[in-house]
Protein backbone atom coordinates (compact mmCIF):
# COMPACT_ATOMS: atom_id res chain seq x y z
CA UNK A 1 0.00 0.00 0.00
CA UNK A 2 1.27 3.45 -0.89
CA UNK A 3 0.77 5.99 1.87
CA UNK A 4 -0.10 9.30 0.30
CA UNK A 5 -3.49 10.79 1.16
CA UNK A 6 -5.23 11.61 4.42
CA UNK A 7 -7.02 8.26 4.01
CA UNK A 8 -3.81 6.57 5.17
CA UNK A 9 -2.82 9.19 7.71
CA UNK A 10 -2.92 8.30 11.39
CA UNK A 11 -4.15 11.78 12.27
CA UNK A 12 -7.46 11.25 10.46
CA UNK A 13 -10.49 9.95 12.35
CA UNK A 14 -12.71 8.40 9.70
CA UNK A 15 -14.35 5.53 11.59
CA UNK A 16 -17.99 6.53 12.20
CA UNK A 17 -18.14 5.49 15.86
CA UNK A 18 -14.97 7.40 16.72
CA UNK A 19 -16.17 10.40 14.75
CA UNK A 20 -19.43 10.51 16.70
CA UNK A 21 -17.43 10.36 19.92
CA UNK A 22 -15.14 13.16 18.78
CA UNK A 23 -17.99 15.53 17.95
CA UNK A 24 -20.66 15.27 20.66
CA UNK A 25 -24.15 15.77 19.30
CA UNK A 26 -23.28 14.65 15.77
CA UNK A 27 -25.65 11.70 16.14
CA UNK A 28 -28.65 13.73 17.37
CA UNK A 29 -30.04 14.76 14.01
CA UNK A 30 -27.38 13.26 11.81
CA UNK A 31 -25.08 10.27 11.60
CA UNK A 32 -21.50 9.47 10.75
CA UNK A 33 -22.78 6.22 9.19
CA UNK A 34 -24.68 8.00 6.40
CA UNK A 35 -23.75 8.41 2.74
CA UNK A 36 -23.84 12.21 2.98
CA UNK A 37 -20.59 12.19 4.97
CA UNK A 38 -18.88 10.47 2.06
CA UNK A 39 -15.32 9.53 2.95
CA UNK A 40 -14.50 12.46 5.14
CA UNK A 41 -13.14 12.67 8.64
CA UNK A 42 -11.61 14.77 11.37
CA UNK A 43 -7.91 15.57 11.20
CA UNK A 44 -6.64 15.54 14.79
CA UNK A 45 -3.38 17.20 13.76
CA UNK A 46 -5.06 20.35 12.42
CA UNK A 47 -8.42 19.98 14.17
CA UNK A 48 -10.12 20.27 10.79
CA UNK A 49 -12.73 18.35 8.88
CA UNK A 50 -11.31 17.08 5.62
CA UNK A 51 -11.78 14.57 2.84
CA UNK A 52 -9.85 11.31 2.71
CA UNK A 53 -8.51 12.36 -0.70
CA UNK A 54 -6.68 15.37 0.72
CA UNK A 55 -2.93 15.61 1.11
CA UNK A 56 -0.84 17.58 3.58
CA UNK A 57 2.83 18.12 4.55
CA UNK A 58 2.17 16.71 8.04
CA UNK A 59 1.12 13.34 6.68
CA UNK A 60 1.99 10.42 8.97
CA UNK A 61 1.38 6.93 7.69
CA UNK A 62 -0.64 4.69 9.99
CA UNK A 63 1.63 2.41 12.00
CA UNK A 64 0.06 -0.85 10.91
CA UNK A 65 0.11 -0.04 7.21
CA UNK A 66 3.29 -2.04 6.72
CA UNK A 67 1.69 -5.03 8.46
CA UNK A 68 -1.29 -4.68 6.19
CA UNK A 69 0.96 -4.62 3.15
CA UNK A 70 2.86 -7.68 4.25
CA UNK B 1 -8.15 -6.95 7.83
CA UNK B 2 -11.87 -7.61 8.12
CA UNK B 3 -14.59 -5.06 7.71
CA UNK B 4 -15.34 -5.11 11.39
CA UNK B 5 -11.75 -4.38 12.30
CA UNK B 6 -11.74 -1.49 9.90
CA UNK B 7 -14.45 0.34 11.78
CA UNK B 8 -13.97 -1.07 15.23
CA UNK B 9 -13.54 1.65 17.82
CA UNK B 10 -10.67 -0.19 19.40
CA UNK B 11 -8.70 -0.20 16.17
CA UNK B 12 -7.44 3.36 16.30
CA UNK B 13 -4.53 2.56 14.05
CA UNK B 14 -6.54 0.53 11.59
CA UNK B 15 -6.19 1.58 8.00
CA UNK B 16 -9.56 2.73 6.71
CA UNK B 17 -9.85 1.47 3.16
CA UNK B 18 -11.83 3.30 0.53
CA UNK B 19 -15.35 1.98 0.80
CA UNK B 20 -16.20 1.52 -2.87
CA UNK B 21 -18.77 -1.25 -3.22
CA UNK B 22 -18.49 -1.99 0.51
CA UNK B 23 -20.63 1.10 0.99
CA UNK B 24 -23.52 -1.21 0.14
CA UNK B 25 -23.24 -2.83 3.56
CA UNK B 26 -21.32 -0.27 5.58
CA UNK B 27 -23.54 2.80 5.15
CA UNK B 28 -26.92 3.06 6.82
CA UNK B 29 -28.52 4.58 3.70
CA UNK B 30 -28.06 1.28 1.89
CA UNK B 31 -29.22 -0.72 4.90
CA UNK B 32 -32.35 1.43 5.00
CA UNK B 33 -32.98 0.38 1.40
CA UNK B 34 -32.35 -3.32 2.08
CA UNK B 35 -34.57 -3.27 5.18
CA UNK B 36 -37.37 -1.16 3.67
CA UNK B 37 -37.53 -2.91 0.30
CA UNK B 38 -37.04 -6.29 1.99
CA UNK B 39 -40.02 -5.73 4.28
CA UNK B 40 -42.04 -4.53 1.35
CA UNK B 41 -41.15 -7.56 -0.79
CA UNK B 42 -42.06 -9.83 2.13
CA UNK B 43 -45.37 -8.02 2.55
CA UNK B 44 -46.19 -8.43 -1.15
CA UNK B 45 -45.23 -12.13 -1.15
CA UNK B 46 -47.34 -12.86 1.95
CA UNK B 47 -50.23 -10.80 0.56
CA UNK B 48 -50.19 -12.83 -2.66
CA UNK B 49 -50.29 -16.06 -0.63
CA UNK B 50 -53.09 -14.74 1.57
CA UNK B 51 -50.78 -15.16 4.59
CA UNK B 52 -51.63 -12.68 7.41
CA UNK B 53 -48.23 -13.02 9.20
CA UNK B 54 -46.95 -9.50 8.51
CA UNK B 55 -50.35 -7.96 9.18
CA UNK B 56 -50.31 -9.69 12.57
CA UNK B 57 -46.72 -8.69 13.33
CA UNK B 58 -47.35 -5.04 12.41
CA UNK B 59 -49.41 -4.62 15.56
CA UNK B 60 -49.19 -1.44 17.68
CA UNK B 61 -51.47 -0.07 20.40
CA UNK B 62 -51.58 3.42 18.83
CA UNK B 63 -55.04 2.97 17.35
CA UNK B 64 -56.56 1.25 20.37
CA UNK B 65 -58.57 4.24 21.70
CA UNK B 66 -58.55 2.69 25.16
CA UNK B 67 -60.51 4.25 27.98
CA UNK B 68 -59.34 2.16 30.95
CA UNK B 69 -56.08 0.54 32.03
CA UNK B 70 -57.87 -2.80 32.15
CA UNK B 71 -58.62 -2.48 28.46
CA UNK B 72 -54.98 -1.63 27.73
CA UNK B 73 -53.72 -4.49 29.90
CA UNK B 74 -56.16 -6.84 28.17
CA UNK B 75 -54.75 -5.85 24.77
CA UNK B 76 -51.19 -6.64 25.84
CA UNK B 77 -52.03 -9.90 27.60
CA UNK B 78 -53.94 -11.23 24.62
CA UNK B 79 -51.22 -10.16 22.17
CA UNK B 80 -48.12 -10.86 24.30
CA UNK B 81 -46.74 -13.49 21.91
CA UNK B 82 -47.22 -11.24 18.90
CA UNK B 83 -45.42 -8.35 20.57
CA UNK B 84 -42.59 -10.67 21.57
CA UNK B 85 -42.23 -11.93 17.99
CA UNK B 86 -42.36 -8.38 16.71
CA UNK B 87 -39.65 -7.30 19.15
CA UNK B 88 -37.42 -10.20 18.08
CA UNK B 89 -37.96 -9.29 14.42
CA UNK B 90 -36.98 -5.65 14.94
CA UNK B 91 -34.03 -6.69 17.11
CA UNK B 92 -32.73 -9.03 14.42
CA UNK B 93 -33.26 -6.53 11.59
CA UNK B 94 -31.66 -3.55 13.30
CA UNK B 95 -29.19 -5.57 15.39
CA UNK B 96 -27.65 -7.50 12.50
CA UNK B 97 -27.43 -4.45 10.24
CA UNK B 98 -25.92 -2.32 13.00
CA UNK B 99 -23.39 -5.05 13.79
CA UNK B 100 -22.31 -5.20 10.16
CA UNK B 101 -21.85 -1.41 10.24
CA UNK B 102 -19.56 -1.85 13.25
CA UNK B 103 -21.80 -1.28 16.28
CA UNK B 104 -21.24 -3.72 19.14
CA UNK B 105 -24.21 -5.99 19.89
CA UNK B 106 -23.33 -6.02 23.60
CA UNK B 107 -24.25 -2.32 23.58
CA UNK B 108 -26.98 -2.38 20.97
CA UNK B 109 -29.19 -5.11 22.47
CA UNK B 110 -29.81 -3.70 25.98
CA UNK B 111 -30.24 -0.25 24.54
CA UNK B 112 -32.72 -1.44 21.92
CA UNK B 113 -34.75 -3.33 24.54
CA UNK B 114 -35.06 -0.03 26.43
CA UNK B 115 -36.06 1.79 23.22
CA UNK B 116 -38.67 -0.82 22.30
CA UNK B 117 -40.31 -0.80 25.74
CA UNK B 118 -40.38 3.01 25.71
CA UNK B 119 -41.92 2.92 22.22
CA UNK B 120 -44.70 0.64 23.46
CA UNK B 121 -45.42 3.18 26.21
CA UNK B 122 -45.46 6.06 23.67
CA UNK B 123 -47.88 4.17 21.42
CA UNK B 124 -50.05 3.40 24.44
CA UNK B 125 -50.23 7.07 25.40
CA UNK B 126 -51.14 8.00 21.81
CA UNK B 127 -53.76 5.22 21.84
CA UNK B 128 -55.60 6.71 24.81
CA UNK B 129 -59.10 7.79 23.75
CA UNK B 130 -58.57 11.31 25.13
CA UNK B 131 -55.00 11.78 23.83
CA UNK B 132 -56.00 14.07 20.97
CA UNK B 133 -57.88 16.35 23.37
CA UNK B 134 -54.59 17.10 25.14
CA UNK B 135 -52.51 17.18 21.94
CA UNK B 136 -50.66 14.06 23.09
CA UNK B 137 -49.49 13.22 19.59
CA UNK B 138 -47.00 10.35 19.59
CA UNK B 139 -44.13 12.28 17.91
CA UNK B 140 -44.31 15.17 20.37
CA UNK B 141 -44.74 12.92 23.42
CA UNK B 142 -41.82 10.72 22.31
CA UNK B 143 -39.60 13.74 21.77
CA UNK B 144 -40.42 15.34 25.11
CA UNK B 145 -40.12 12.09 27.09
CA UNK B 146 -36.77 11.38 25.41
CA UNK B 147 -35.52 14.89 26.15
CA UNK B 148 -36.56 14.71 29.81
CA UNK B 149 -34.91 11.31 30.28
CA UNK B 150 -31.69 12.33 28.52
CA UNK B 151 -31.33 15.48 30.58
CA UNK B 152 -32.45 14.28 33.99
CA UNK B 153 -31.27 10.66 34.14
CA UNK B 154 -27.59 10.00 33.55
CA UNK B 155 -27.78 7.28 30.93
CA UNK B 156 -24.44 5.83 29.80
CA UNK B 157 -23.16 7.12 26.44
CA UNK B 158 -22.94 3.58 25.03
CA UNK B 159 -26.75 3.47 25.01
CA UNK B 160 -26.59 5.76 21.97
CA UNK B 161 -25.67 2.57 20.08
CA UNK B 162 -29.36 1.80 19.49
CA UNK B 163 -30.62 5.41 19.37
CA UNK B 164 -29.93 5.65 15.62
CA UNK B 165 -32.07 8.65 14.68
CA UNK B 166 -30.98 8.76 11.05
CA UNK B 167 -31.11 5.03 10.42
CA UNK B 168 -34.68 4.75 11.73
CA UNK B 169 -35.93 7.77 9.78
CA UNK B 170 -34.34 6.46 6.58
CA UNK B 171 -36.04 3.06 7.00
CA UNK B 172 -39.30 4.92 7.66
CA UNK B 173 -38.90 7.02 4.53
CA UNK B 174 -38.24 3.97 2.33
CA UNK B 175 -41.38 2.33 3.77
CA UNK B 176 -43.21 5.59 3.15
CA UNK B 177 -42.43 5.13 -0.55
CA UNK B 178 -44.71 2.08 -0.52
CA UNK B 179 -47.71 4.34 0.15
CA UNK B 180 -46.62 7.03 -2.30
CA UNK B 181 -47.89 6.51 -5.87
CA UNK B 182 -45.05 7.11 -8.34
CA UNK B 183 -47.38 9.33 -10.37
CA UNK B 184 -47.60 11.69 -7.40
CA UNK B 185 -43.82 11.79 -7.06
CA UNK B 186 -43.46 12.61 -10.75
CA UNK B 187 -46.18 15.27 -10.86
CA UNK B 188 -45.46 16.95 -7.53
CA UNK B 189 -41.68 16.51 -7.57
CA UNK B 190 -40.80 19.40 -9.92
CA UNK B 191 -42.69 21.96 -7.83
CA UNK B 192 -40.95 20.65 -4.70
CA UNK B 193 -37.55 20.92 -6.36
CA UNK B 194 -38.33 24.48 -7.55
CA UNK B 195 -39.43 25.58 -4.08
CA UNK B 196 -36.44 23.84 -2.48
CA UNK B 197 -34.07 25.54 -4.90
CA UNK B 198 -35.45 29.00 -4.06
CA UNK B 199 -35.09 28.30 -0.33
CA UNK B 200 -31.71 26.63 -0.51
CA UNK B 201 -30.02 29.34 -2.60
CA UNK B 202 -31.64 32.27 -0.79
CA UNK B 203 -31.07 31.11 2.78
CA UNK B 204 -27.54 29.87 2.23
CA UNK B 205 -26.56 33.16 0.55
CA UNK B 206 -28.21 35.24 3.26
CA UNK B 207 -26.55 33.37 6.15
CA UNK B 208 -23.15 33.49 4.46
CA UNK B 209 -23.23 37.21 3.72
CA UNK B 210 -24.76 38.18 7.05
CA UNK B 211 -22.15 36.09 8.88
CA UNK B 212 -19.14 37.37 6.94
CA UNK B 213 -20.12 40.94 6.00
CA UNK B 214 -22.28 42.00 8.96
CA UNK B 215 -20.64 40.04 11.77
CA UNK B 216 -17.15 39.46 10.35
CA UNK B 217 -17.24 35.72 11.08
CA UNK B 218 -14.86 33.19 9.55
CA UNK B 219 -15.90 32.35 5.99
CA UNK B 220 -15.61 28.61 6.60
CA UNK B 221 -17.87 28.81 9.61
CA UNK B 222 -20.27 30.92 7.53
CA UNK B 223 -20.34 28.28 4.77
CA UNK B 224 -20.91 25.45 7.26
CA UNK B 225 -23.82 27.12 9.07
CA UNK B 226 -25.15 28.54 5.78
CA UNK B 227 -25.63 25.11 4.24
CA UNK B 228 -26.69 23.64 7.59
CA UNK B 229 -29.49 26.22 7.81
CA UNK B 230 -30.58 26.02 4.21
CA UNK B 231 -30.38 22.35 3.30
CA UNK B 232 -30.14 19.51 5.75
CA UNK B 233 -28.79 20.54 9.12
CA UNK B 234 -25.87 18.66 10.60
CA UNK B 235 -25.53 16.20 7.71
CA UNK B 236 -25.13 19.03 5.21
CA UNK B 237 -22.78 20.88 7.58
CA UNK B 238 -20.61 17.78 7.79
CA UNK B 239 -20.42 17.54 4.00
CA UNK B 240 -19.54 21.21 3.58
CA UNK B 241 -17.09 21.19 6.51
CA UNK B 242 -15.01 18.66 4.59
CA UNK B 243 -15.33 20.61 1.33
CA UNK B 244 -13.93 23.81 2.85
CA UNK B 245 -11.65 22.22 5.48
CA UNK B 246 -13.61 23.77 8.31
CA UNK B 247 -12.43 23.43 11.89
CA UNK B 248 -13.97 20.91 14.25
CA UNK B 249 -15.42 23.81 16.25
CA UNK B 250 -17.26 25.08 13.17
CA UNK B 251 -19.07 21.78 12.81
CA UNK B 252 -19.67 21.56 16.55
CA UNK B 253 -21.20 25.05 16.46
CA UNK B 254 -23.48 24.02 13.63
CA UNK B 255 -24.59 20.96 15.62
CA UNK B 256 -25.68 23.20 18.51
CA UNK B 257 -27.50 25.69 16.29
CA UNK B 258 -29.27 23.06 14.21
CA UNK B 259 -30.32 20.94 17.19
CA UNK B 260 -31.52 23.95 19.18
CA UNK B 261 -33.61 25.47 16.41
CA UNK B 262 -34.84 22.10 15.12
CA UNK B 263 -36.27 21.30 18.56
CA UNK B 264 -37.95 24.69 18.78
CA UNK B 265 -39.48 24.16 15.33
CA UNK B 266 -40.78 20.67 16.18
CA UNK B 267 -42.60 22.04 19.20
CA UNK B 268 -43.78 25.33 17.65
CA UNK B 269 -44.59 24.79 13.95
CA UNK B 270 -47.47 22.32 14.47
CA UNK B 271 -49.23 24.70 16.85
CA UNK B 272 -48.69 27.75 14.62
CA UNK B 273 -50.04 25.74 11.67
CA UNK B 274 -53.04 24.83 13.80
CA UNK B 275 -53.60 28.45 14.82
CA UNK B 276 -53.40 29.52 11.16
CA UNK B 277 -55.79 26.75 10.14
CA UNK B 278 -53.45 25.44 7.44
CA UNK B 279 -54.39 22.34 5.52
CA UNK B 280 -52.21 19.30 6.26
CA UNK B 281 -50.54 19.37 2.84
CA UNK B 282 -49.71 23.08 2.98
CA UNK B 283 -48.37 22.76 6.54
CA UNK B 284 -46.27 19.74 5.52
CA UNK B 285 -44.66 21.77 2.73
CA UNK B 286 -44.08 24.68 5.10
CA UNK B 287 -42.42 22.39 7.65
CA UNK B 288 -40.38 20.95 4.77
CA UNK B 289 -38.99 24.38 3.91
CA UNK B 290 -38.52 25.50 7.53
CA UNK B 291 -37.00 22.49 9.31
CA UNK B 292 -33.34 21.55 8.87
CA UNK B 293 -33.25 17.83 9.54
CA UNK B 294 -35.36 15.04 8.06
CA UNK B 295 -36.03 13.43 11.45
CA UNK B 296 -37.04 16.68 13.14
CA UNK B 297 -39.23 17.68 10.21
CA UNK B 298 -41.00 14.32 10.17
CA UNK B 299 -41.79 14.75 13.86
CA UNK B 300 -43.32 18.18 13.22
CA UNK B 301 -45.17 17.19 10.03
CA UNK B 302 -46.47 13.97 11.54
CA UNK B 303 -47.63 15.75 14.70
CA UNK B 304 -49.53 18.39 12.74
CA UNK B 305 -50.92 15.80 10.34
CA UNK B 306 -52.42 13.97 13.33
CA UNK B 307 -53.80 17.24 14.74
CA UNK B 308 -55.38 18.09 11.37
CA UNK B 309 -56.69 14.56 10.91
CA UNK B 310 -54.71 13.96 7.72
CA UNK B 311 -51.24 12.73 8.62
CA UNK B 312 -50.78 11.20 5.20
CA UNK B 313 -50.99 14.53 3.35
CA UNK B 314 -48.68 16.33 5.80
CA UNK B 315 -46.04 13.60 5.56
CA UNK B 316 -46.29 13.40 1.78
CA UNK B 317 -45.89 17.16 1.32
CA UNK B 318 -42.99 17.21 3.80
CA UNK B 319 -41.25 14.32 2.05
CA UNK B 320 -41.56 15.88 -1.38
CA UNK B 321 -40.33 19.23 -0.12
CA UNK B 322 -37.52 18.18 2.21
CA UNK B 323 -36.31 14.74 1.18
CA UNK B 324 -36.75 15.00 -2.57
CA UNK B 325 -36.33 18.78 -2.89
CA UNK B 326 -33.86 20.17 -0.37
CA UNK B 327 -31.70 17.14 0.39
CA UNK B 328 -30.62 16.91 -3.25
CA UNK B 329 -28.74 20.16 -2.68
CA UNK B 330 -26.19 18.60 -0.33
CA UNK B 331 -23.98 17.28 -3.12
CA UNK B 332 -24.38 20.43 -5.21
CA UNK B 333 -23.35 22.70 -2.34
CA UNK B 334 -20.41 20.41 -1.58
CA UNK B 335 -19.06 20.98 -5.08
CA UNK B 336 -19.82 24.71 -5.08
CA UNK B 337 -18.14 25.35 -1.72
CA UNK B 338 -15.19 23.11 -2.56
CA UNK B 339 -14.73 25.17 -5.74
CA UNK B 340 -14.95 28.42 -3.82
CA UNK B 341 -12.50 27.12 -1.21
CA UNK B 342 -9.96 25.93 -3.75
CA UNK B 343 -10.30 28.58 -6.45
CA UNK B 344 -11.20 31.72 -4.48
CA UNK B 345 -9.83 31.02 -0.97
CA UNK B 346 -6.47 29.48 -0.12
CA UNK B 347 -5.72 26.75 -2.61
CA UNK B 348 -2.64 25.50 -0.78
CA UNK B 349 -4.48 25.03 2.45
CA UNK B 350 -7.25 22.95 0.97
CA UNK B 351 -5.04 20.86 -1.27
CA UNK B 352 -7.78 18.81 -2.93
CA UNK B 353 -9.56 19.49 -6.15
CA UNK B 354 -13.33 19.38 -6.24
CA UNK B 355 -14.65 16.30 -7.95
CA UNK B 356 -18.03 16.27 -9.72
CA UNK B 357 -18.50 12.73 -8.47
CA UNK B 358 -19.03 14.21 -5.00
CA UNK B 359 -22.67 14.79 -6.01
CA UNK B 360 -23.16 11.04 -6.28
CA UNK B 361 -20.87 10.11 -3.37
CA UNK B 362 -22.78 12.41 -1.04
CA UNK B 363 -26.20 11.69 -2.49
CA UNK B 364 -28.51 10.44 0.31
CA UNK B 365 -28.90 6.99 -1.26
CA UNK B 366 -31.93 5.99 0.80
CA UNK B 367 -33.95 8.30 -1.49
CA UNK B 368 -33.39 5.68 -4.20
CA UNK B 369 -35.16 3.19 -1.93
CA UNK B 370 -38.07 5.60 -1.59
CA UNK B 371 -38.42 5.79 -5.39
CA UNK B 372 -38.06 2.01 -5.84
CA UNK B 373 -40.68 1.34 -3.15
CA UNK B 374 -43.05 3.83 -4.76
CA UNK B 375 -42.56 2.38 -8.23
CA UNK B 376 -42.84 -1.24 -7.05
CA UNK B 377 -46.03 -0.71 -5.05
CA UNK B 378 -47.62 1.30 -7.88
CA UNK B 379 -46.93 -1.60 -10.26
CA UNK B 380 -48.21 -4.23 -7.81
CA UNK B 381 -51.45 -2.41 -7.06
CA UNK B 382 -52.19 -1.02 -10.51
CA UNK B 383 -54.22 -4.10 -11.50
CA UNK B 384 -56.78 -3.65 -8.71
CA UNK B 385 -59.99 -1.68 -9.03
CA UNK B 386 -60.51 1.21 -6.60
CA UNK B 387 -63.04 -0.89 -4.71
CA UNK B 388 -60.71 -3.90 -4.41
CA UNK B 389 -57.87 -1.63 -3.43
CA UNK B 390 -59.83 -0.17 -0.51
CA UNK B 391 -61.36 -3.46 0.61
CA UNK B 392 -58.47 -5.89 0.04
CA UNK B 393 -55.14 -4.22 -0.72
CA UNK B 394 -55.29 -1.38 1.76
CA UNK B 395 -56.07 -3.37 4.92
CA UNK B 396 -53.92 -6.40 4.07
CA UNK B 397 -50.90 -4.89 2.33
CA UNK B 398 -50.70 -1.11 2.73
CA UNK B 399 -51.78 -0.70 6.36
CA UNK B 400 -49.30 -3.26 7.77
CA UNK B 401 -46.52 -1.36 5.99
CA UNK B 402 -47.88 1.91 7.40
CA UNK B 403 -47.76 0.39 10.89
CA UNK B 404 -44.16 -0.77 10.41
CA UNK B 405 -43.28 2.73 9.18
CA UNK B 406 -44.90 4.17 12.31
CA UNK B 407 -42.69 1.92 14.43
CA UNK B 408 -39.57 3.16 12.63
CA UNK B 409 -40.72 6.75 13.15
CA UNK B 410 -41.42 6.30 16.86
CA UNK B 411 -37.96 4.72 17.33
CA UNK B 412 -36.58 7.79 15.58
CA UNK B 413 -38.56 10.43 17.52
CA UNK B 414 -37.62 8.84 20.84
CA UNK B 415 -33.99 8.65 19.73
CA UNK B 416 -33.93 12.37 18.94
CA UNK B 417 -34.88 13.13 22.54
CA UNK B 418 -32.69 10.43 24.06
CA UNK B 419 -29.54 11.62 22.25
CA UNK B 420 -30.11 15.32 22.91
CA UNK B 421 -28.06 16.04 26.00
CA UNK B 422 -27.89 19.79 26.34
CA UNK B 423 -24.75 19.53 28.48
CA UNK B 424 -22.91 18.06 25.46
CA UNK B 425 -23.70 20.99 23.18
CA UNK B 426 -21.20 23.76 22.60
CA UNK B 427 -21.97 27.32 23.69
CA UNK B 428 -22.38 29.55 20.63
CA UNK B 429 -21.44 33.24 20.34
CA UNK B 430 -24.21 35.78 19.75
CA UNK B 431 -22.91 36.75 16.29
CA UNK B 432 -23.03 33.16 15.03
CA UNK B 433 -26.38 32.64 16.69
CA UNK B 434 -27.75 35.82 15.07
CA UNK B 435 -26.50 34.96 11.59
CA UNK B 436 -28.04 31.49 11.78
CA UNK B 437 -31.27 32.82 13.27
CA UNK B 438 -31.66 35.25 10.37
CA UNK B 439 -31.42 32.20 8.11
CA UNK B 440 -34.04 30.42 10.19
CA UNK B 441 -36.39 33.39 9.81
CA UNK B 442 -35.69 33.42 6.07
CA UNK B 443 -36.66 29.73 5.82
CA UNK B 444 -39.83 30.24 7.84
CA UNK B 445 -41.03 33.44 6.13
CA UNK B 446 -40.07 32.52 2.57
CA UNK B 447 -41.28 28.96 3.15
CA UNK B 448 -44.61 30.30 4.39
CA UNK B 449 -45.05 32.58 1.35
CA UNK B 450 -44.18 29.81 -1.09
CA UNK B 451 -46.22 27.08 0.64
CA UNK B 452 -49.27 29.07 1.71
CA UNK B 453 -49.55 31.52 -1.19
CA UNK B 454 -47.45 30.78 -4.28
CA UNK B 455 -47.87 26.98 -4.43
CA UNK B 456 -50.80 26.60 -2.01
CA UNK B 457 -53.12 24.99 -4.53
CA UNK B 458 -50.50 22.40 -5.35
CA UNK B 459 -49.81 21.41 -1.72
CA UNK B 460 -53.45 21.54 -0.60
CA UNK B 461 -54.37 19.04 -3.33
CA UNK B 462 -52.14 16.29 -1.88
Amino acid sequence: MICSTCQDCRHLIIQPDRLEQAIPGLNILSSAYGCVRGETGLCQRHDKFTTARSTCPDFACRTDTSQEAS
Amino acid sequence: MSTQETWNESSENAVPRRLGWRELYLKEDWWAIWVGIGLMALAIALFNQGNPLLKTLAINPGGLKWTSFDQLAGHFSSNAQTYFLQFISWLVIFGVSSRVMGIKLSRFIPSFIFLYVLSIIMFSIAGWASAAKFNLEAPLVALVVGLVLANTVRMPDWMDSAFRVEYFIKVGIVLLGATFPITLVLTAGPVAILQATIISVTTCTVIYFVATRMFGLDKRLAAVIGVGGSVCGVSASMAIAASVNAKKDHLYTSVTLVVGWALVMILVLPFISQALGLSAGVAGAWVGTSEFADAAGFAAASAYGKMAGNEDAAIKAFTLMKVIGRDLWIGIWSIVWALIATVVWEKKETGVRPDAREIWWRFPKFVIGFFVASLLMTMVTSGFSADDFNKVVKPNLIMPLVSLRTWAFIFCFLSIGLTTRFRDLKPVGWKTFSAFTIGVLMNVILGYILSVHVFAEHWAAL
